[in-house]
């Protein structure tokens, strides 16, 4: 407390110590009217403190029930604020035209790459067929057969030719 | 938070179906040139084609085999490839049709560039087809086709 102010407002409040009041009282100009401004403001502040006690609250339940239905009808705000946050990119919206958009290609891959003949593939598609064998030479032919096993085929070509064993394949 | 993961789920799904079909869409003509003898004793075919002997031995009925040439074409609905494992020999393959299990091809097989044999044959998968071509020497020139 160096200056003037804060000692003089400690003095009125009371909180200076003996030497510290006795000190500050023998500085004072007019000793006997700070007294009095003391006086005062002791009366002032014992007035305030009556004035401004704070009333004891009649129906302290209902104003709690009151806080708590208007906390309730701030929440859907809140709801609606994150809806805001969550229209990126990725809102419903357009997570439905995304899902819209796969079904459509998977669609048309599925018409692409899946036989349209439809059902179970059967036992004979898993078997190499020869549907049609020809030759325009006359001399030559060509049939076909069941290779052993089951799935595999021949086409058996008759005279396709003689090649010299001098003669280079590859 | 749901968002990006029902994003990240489409794009994943959308990956996903890209994937299957160009899977789908790679499927692959393996074809070989073998030249089928008797020898005394017999050799063991080489690797290539060891497991189509037990199917080669009954048919042609020679006991000695050896892989001459082999080629691996991709399999495209509409496009034609000539399969030349061979200066003298060579086949035309053109994929006509295709469905979940097999393919429909049309092939033309070659002699001297002189075409012997056109053919339309079925191909499944993992089901070979064995041709018989001209005869070289004491023994037979045999194709072997097969999707895979």
């Amino acid at each position: 407390m160096n200056n003037f102010e804060e000692r003089y407002t400690a003095w009125l409040d009371g909180a200076l110590d003996e030497n510290e009041r006795e000190r500050f009282e023998a500085g004072l100009p007019d000793c006997e009217a700070a007294r009095a401004e003391a006086t005062e403001w002791a009366k002032l502040r014992g007035l305030l403190r009556e004035t401004l006690v704070p009333a004891p609250m009649p129906h302290a339940d209902f104003l709690n029930s009151q806080v708590l239905a208007a906390i309730h009808r701030e929440e859907p705000k809140t709801e609606s604020a994150r809806e805001v946050v969550g229209r990126g990119w990725f809102s419903a919206g357009r997570l439905a035209w995304a899902g819209a958009f796969l079904l459509a290609v998977a669609a048309a891959l599925s018409f692409v790459l899946v036989p349209r003949n439809g059902g179970a593939p059967t036992e004979s598609q898993f078997i190499s067929q020869v549907v049609d064998a020809r030759s325009s030479d006359p001399k030559l032919g060509a049939y076909a057969f069941a290779a052993p096993g089951g799935k595999g085929a021949v086409l058996w070509v008759t005279d396709a030719g003689y090649i010299p064993a001098n003669e280079r394949i590859k | 938070m749901g968002g990006r993961r029902f994003g990240a789920i489409f794009w994943v799904a959308l990956a996903m179906l890209a994937v299957a079909g160009a899977a789908r869409a790679e499927d692959n003509i393996w074809a070989a040139l073998v030249l089928a003898t008797n020898e005394h004793p017999a050799k063991a075919a080489p690797k290539e084609i060891a497991p189509y002997v037990r199917g080669l031995r009954p048919v042609f009925g020679f006991n000695t085999f050896y892989l001459l040439g082999e080629k691996t074409q991709n399999l495209r609905e509409g496009v034609g490839a000539w399969i030349v494992p061979s200066k003298v020999v060579f086949l035309k393959v053109r994929c006509l049709d295709r469905d979940a299990t097999s393919y429909t091809v049309q092939l033309d097989l070659f002699v001297r560039k002189k075409l012997v044999v056109t053919s339309k044959v079925k191909l499944a998968r993992g089901a070979p087809l064995y041709i018989r071509g001209p005869a070289w020497g004491k023994g037979r020139l045999v194709f072997i086709l097969e999707v895979r």
